[in-house]
């Protein structure tokens, strides 16, 4: 249901952000802010009543990792409306909720409520999930603001789009370090013993979280040309989303310990 | 100093960086890659990136002394963290033991610091579909009653102690001479003076399981109240047993400290970073 109600509400923020385009209308501007938080409420309500269900934080599994992450993505495009940031990059994470809304509906993952193993019920594990998708929301951001400065031949608003993709990931960077490698380890060392086992996905959490490393020192520190930031910003994301779903279509030889 | 200049260089990381992303990405793809990263090929661009950090983080703070206020830290302590993490990762494969026992109910578990652990109590919950819920065994470590559940591991004399999983072991009860002789199914079964291997295990029927035994001549099957030799076979019984795994990892708090320290760092660069965008 929650899932529903988001898609709903992310299809008409889109269809407003495509009629009001860069001009200024309070109403729908209150409008859209409005179907932003209510897209991210009714993922709450859904995330709460199946934690509920199941006695434990529902970010255990596929499907509810993605509302978790569609949730988040909804909180961020809120904060950039608010700040009055690039309407492209809102309609692409709109966009990109859509499509993860629907790829949760889809045969490929099981919406069945199932509590969680014994080695899940950490809350170490809450947390790394928590911050990792809270920075990969922030990815996501950097990714379509990217995206779009490829196109854009005005100076000005690649400077502009240049600052989102930075803060973005300034923003993101700590939430995935947090979550995704340092709470990681924390948890499986209370689950496993071992704070790092070289696991498919544990490498590929490291590759993202080093492409956006090298990110921050070719931004920060060398003044690469934004053309190349630009660029190591996109494959950033491409690999968050490669972590997320693809690991089992790549590391064929590897069983990862992570379900999904 | 000039070494320690060019190996600060932040161009150097901008190779580096890439290149071991690269590597990573290839690695994953091949069969055995757990093999791959404790090969020179890994370790060697790993040295140069831990070198060109401890480089870069020497420089700034020693040479440069960024630290005129304590907002300034945050990066250098981002350094300072991954190099203590790296190190620590680095020296784990040296230092760290590790061993894993299985054991039912009245086993023993003997520490290294003459401390027994015997198991007094297992316990496994399923949920409605039988899927696992929780797993505890209850201890008693010298008088003591320690219980140790997954995901909760238990620290006693510089160990670490795992519950990792759950396992039930199948033993074949005979009778001989009036006494109960049990043989452990997982491995080979000395009855008089053959020696079997268990070929299959059926269930028979009102609880009873057939067994097809088999040594270098023949094949035998036996089923509840049937003789192999002169050994009456009762039943197979299955008896729960806890995989415990006991960890020794001395560098175990230099990765707690290196992961406080990249917190505190990164908390430091999101606030003071995030106000001065240029």
């Amino acid at each position: 249901m929650g899932g529903t109600i988001a898609i709903v509400f992310s299809l008409i923020a889109l269809i407003i952000s495509f009629y009001v385009g860069n001009k200024t209308h309070r109403g729908l501007f209150l409008l859209s802010i409005a179907l932003y938080a209510g897209g991210a409420v009714s993922l709450i309500v859904e995330t709460t009543l199946r934690s509920i269900k199941i006695g434990f934080p529902a970010l255990t599994g596929t499907y509810e990792a993605i509302l978790f992450f569609s949730m988040i993505i909804f909180i961020v495009v809120f904060i950039l409306k608010i700040l009055k940031q690039s309407e492209s990059v809102i309609r692409g994470a709109l966009i990109l909720i859509i499509a993860l809304m629907l790829i949760a509906s889809s045969p490929l993952f099981s919406d069945e409520l199932n509590p969680p193993v014994p080695a899940l019920r950490s809350h170490w594990l809450v947390l790394h999930v928590a911050f990792a998708f809270i920075g990969e929301a922030w990815f996501a951001a950097a990714f379509f603001a990217s995206f779009i400065r490829m196109f854009k031949k005005s100076e000005d608003s690649c400077k502009k789009l240049d600052k989102l993709v930075y803060r973005s990931i300034l923003t993101g960077y700590p939430f995935f370090t947090l979550g995704a490698l340092v709470f990681g380890a924390i948890w499986a060392s209370t689950a496993w013993g071992s704070f790092w086992s070289w696991d498919p996905k544990e490498t590929w959490a490291l590759i993202t979280w080093l492409t956006y490393t090298w990110y921050l020192h070719a931004r920060l520190v060398s003044r690469k040309s934004p053309k190349t930031t630009n660029l190591i910003s996109l494959l950033g994301f491409l690999f968050t989303m490669i972590t997320f779903f693809g690991v089992k279509y790549i590391s064929l030889f590897s069983e990862s310990l992570h379900l999904y | 100093m000039k070494i320690s200049r060019i190996l600060a260089s932040v161009r150097i990381t901008n190779i580096i960086l890439p290149l071991i992303i690269v590597e990573l990405i290839i690695f994953t793809t091949l069969p055995d890659s757990g093999n791959w990263f404790s090969s020179v090929i890994f370790l060697f661009p790993l040295l140069l990136f831990t070198l060109n950090l401890s480089a870069c983080t020497f420089l700034r703070i020693i040479l440069k002394k960024p630290w005129r206020h304590p907002a300034e830290a945050g990066p250098d302590l981002i350094h300072i963290g991954i190099i203590l993490l790296i190190l620590a990762g680095l020296l784990t494969p040296v230092v760290r033991k590790e061993t894993s026992r299985q054991l039912s109910v009245g086993g023993t578990l003997l520490l290294p610091g003459e401390i027994s652990l015997e198991i007094v109590e297992l316990e496994f919950l399923t949920y409605e579909d039988g899927r696992p819920r929780q797993w505890t065994a209850v201890f008693n470590a010298d008088g003591r009653r320690i219980m140790l559940e997954v995901n909760k591991p238990v620290r006693l004399d510089g160990l670490s102690i795992y519950l990792t999983g759950f396992g039930s072991t199948a033993e074949a009860v005979f009778e001989y001479n009036e006494s109960l002789i049990s043989y452990n199914l997982s491995s080979s079964l000395i009855i008089g003076e053959h020696e079997y291997h268990v070929k299959q295990m059926r269930y028979f029927k009102n609880g009873g399981w057939q067994l097809q035994l088999e040594d270098d001549k023949q094949i035998v099957t036996v089923e509840p109240g049937g003789f192999i030799e002169k050994y009456l076979f009762k039943n197979v019984m299955f008896r729960n047993e806890a995989v415990v795994m006991i960890v020794s990892n001395p560098l175990r708090p230099f990765f707690f400290i290196s992961f406080a320290v990249i917190a505190a760092g990164l908390i430091i660069v999101l606030v003071k970073k995030f106000r001065r965008v240029e």
